[in-house]
């Protein structure tokens, strides 16, 4: 079998194993999504019996896994138990969001971070190296909510440059021209973006450090140096190219944060994003809307990991060859 | 640097565990929620007192027993479990081995994040111990990797084969020859956990998730004081500055650790 094939079974497999077991957490850890409707409405118990019919809630699990199933194959999630709203449309809307934060720290994440982790893994012993080091370390583990008060505190409170928290004016976004709600939203996008890029460029940097520092040891890099090329050159054409599998394999990992990954950051700048969303969701035992994002998860991380290999295998052609294991194991 | 970084790290842990002695007030006690409603530090209260009028240095020394106590038992459980199952899998060999390092796939592909939102939304807030289970089983994975990786690395080095040659049973390999060969990379690997799951545990208590209230971790005194970031910083400072520091510490540490792993040829992998 090809490399990617195996690796298209492995992922559905583990696809599949998380998102039923997210399933039956859900539904075996007690808790009702009709308790507080029917309490609140002081509803009787046949009301409270259609209801459950209704959702199918009176099912035996297995026949509402069954269910399950068949709605993660379609994508059709009904209802939202505790909005009435559509789970899709509510989904949509946190996700547009989360994506445009997420993806944007992302990204900001990604260029800093490996240009960072190059200038260290090119002098990792010199003065600017070791400071680099340091620093990274400290915004690598520094929680994420420290570094979000703070520049809020800067930003936000003391010279007053960006927003306190939201994603958009209540009044802009309604009266607005084009160009003033894109301008809005990049400044309420700035802070909450900033926050996430530090954390994660601080991750890659240090992936792209380490394994710049490893590979720096390997046999044909010091084959490349007999052969009298210039430092220079060598980092450029040997060691550098060759230390970015590392790094893919870490942003490949990453890429679940898309979905759902940034709860601190997004309650902390009242983002309404995806993880806020499920944050209400589970709280109101909403099965559809969790279960839906559990999917959601699950195809993420999934696809996460194939484009991780697909782009390992495009960059490395040692893996069309040997039909070995996991690139990314 | 590694002295300074144990020398805080043991200072915080006295601190917590003498909390009750050296606390000036009960840390729940709401003092005079009028008059002492953020007070700026003074004699009385050397780093003031919150939004409720309890007082800050005794919150943050009893939130640190809670902070440290999830921290390190999250990391006993994630070291130990990922020991076992790495350590079993990386022996096993063949379809076994295979079905538990699936498994561990399975596990490192659930986000978290959304682990946490999910079973700690549908308990309720919890007590530092279960906090602890369910932080140290988000970790295991990972660890269980690492593991993996070295026991497999250490059973193709020259020194194990020799041990097996000589007629060494397979138990008495691995816990001679095999398992010190682990001790410098989990060390290293174990600080760097502790920090990240103090980063963790502290983020969950200040979203909500983590510990009850009015029990104070450093989590849940940040998320007290945020409203008040304006006008009463220093409630919001002394909490951040106890986790920074403390962190920090941890992860120096673990730097230190790794790189003298690294000079003495083992490599630590990154977990």
């Amino acid at each position: 079998m090809s490399f990617l094939l195996r690796r298209l079974l492995h992922v559905f497999a583990v696809m599949a194993i998380s998102t039923s077991l997210g399933f039956f957490v859900l539904h075996v850890i007690p808790g009702d999504p009709l308790g507080m409707s029917t309490e609140q409405a002081g509803r009787r118990a046949e009301v409270r019996q259609q209801l459950q019919a209704r959702y199918g809630l009176d099912q035996p699990l297995l026949t509402q896994y069954g269910s399950f199933v068949r709605r993660a194959v379609v994508g059709d999630w009904g209802n939202s138990l505790s909005s009435g709203r559509p789970v899709a449309v509510s989904i949509k809307e946190a996700l547009a969001n989360s994506l445009l934060l997420s993806g944007t720290g992302l990204l900001l994440a990604l260029v800093v971070g490996m240009s960072v982790g190059a200038l260290q893994g090119w002098k990792p012993h010199s003065m600017l190296g070791r400071v680099l080091g340091s620093t990274l370390t400290a915004l690598y583990v520094i929680p994420e909510f420290i570094l979000a008060i703070a520049l809020i505190f800067v930003f936000a409170y003391s010279l007053s440059l960006f927003p306190i928290g939201g994603s958009t004016d209540p009044v802009l976004s309604v009266v607005g021209s084009t160009t003033q709600q894109l301008r809005d939203r990049l400044w309420h996008l700035t802070l909450p973006a900033v926050t996430l890029a530090i954390g994660w460029g601080a991750a890659v940097a240090r992936q792209q450090r380490n394994s710049l520092l490893e590979i720096r040891g390997e046999d044909y890099v010091r084959t490349a140096r007999a052969k009298g090329l210039s430092e220079r050159a060598v980092f450029l054409r040997h060691v550098l190219p060759a230390s970015l599998t590392p790094v893919i394999i870490v942003v490949g990992l990453m890429l679940p944060v898309l979905v759902g990954g940034a709860v601190v950051v997004e309650t902390v700048f009242a983002w309404p994003g995806l993880g806020s969303l499920l944050l209400r969701a589970i709280n109101a035992r909403d099965y559809p809307l969790v279960s839906a994002a559990i999917v959601l998860t699950g195809v993420v991380v999934a696809a996460g990991s194939l484009l991780t290999d697909a782009v390992l295998v495009a960059l490395n052609p040692r893996l069309r060859a040997t039909a070995g294991g996991s690139a990314a194991g | 640097m590694r002295r300074i970084a144990l020398a805080i790290l043991l200072l915080v842990v006295v601190a917590a565990l003498l909390a009750p002695l050296v606390a000036p007030f009960d840390p729940a006690a709401q003092l005079d929620i009028v008059g002492l409603r953020n007070a700026k530090p003074s004699v009385a209260h050397l780093l003031g007192t919150d939004a409720y009028s309890r007082d800050i240095l005794s919150r943050v020394l009893f939130g640190a027993r809670t902070s440290l106590l999830v921290a390190f038992l999250a990391t006993m459980i994630a070291t130990l479990l990922g020991c076992v199952w790495g350590g079993i899998a990386a022996s096993a060999h063949g379809f076994v081995s295979n079905v538990m390092m699936l498994l561990v796939d399975v596990a490192r592909s659930v986000p978290r994040m959304l682990l946490f939102l999910v079973v700690v939304a549908l308990m309720g807030a919890l007590t530092p111990s279960p906090l602890a289970i369910l932080l140290g089983a988000a970790a295991w994975p990972a660890t269980s990797r690492m593991v993996f990786a070295l026991v497999r690395d250490a059973e193709s080095r020259a020194f194990v084969e020799a041990a097996r040659s000589s007629g060494a049973t397979r138990t008495r390999v691995f816990a001679r020859h095999v398992l010190p060969h682990l001790l410098g990379p989990l060390t290293a690997s174990g600080a760097l956990l502790l920090a990240d799951v103090l980063a963790l545990e502290s983020g969950l208590s200040f979203i909500g998730l983590g510990v009850r209230p009015p029990g104070a971790s450093w989590g849940t005194m940040v998320q007290d004081a945020l409203p008040y970031l304006g006008s009463a910083w220093w409630t919001a400072a002394v909490p951040c500055m106890c986790l920074v520091v403390t962190v920090l510490s941890a992860a120096a540490l673990a730097d230190q650790l790794q790189e003298k792993g690294t000079r003495s040829e083992t490599a630590v992998p990154v977990p």
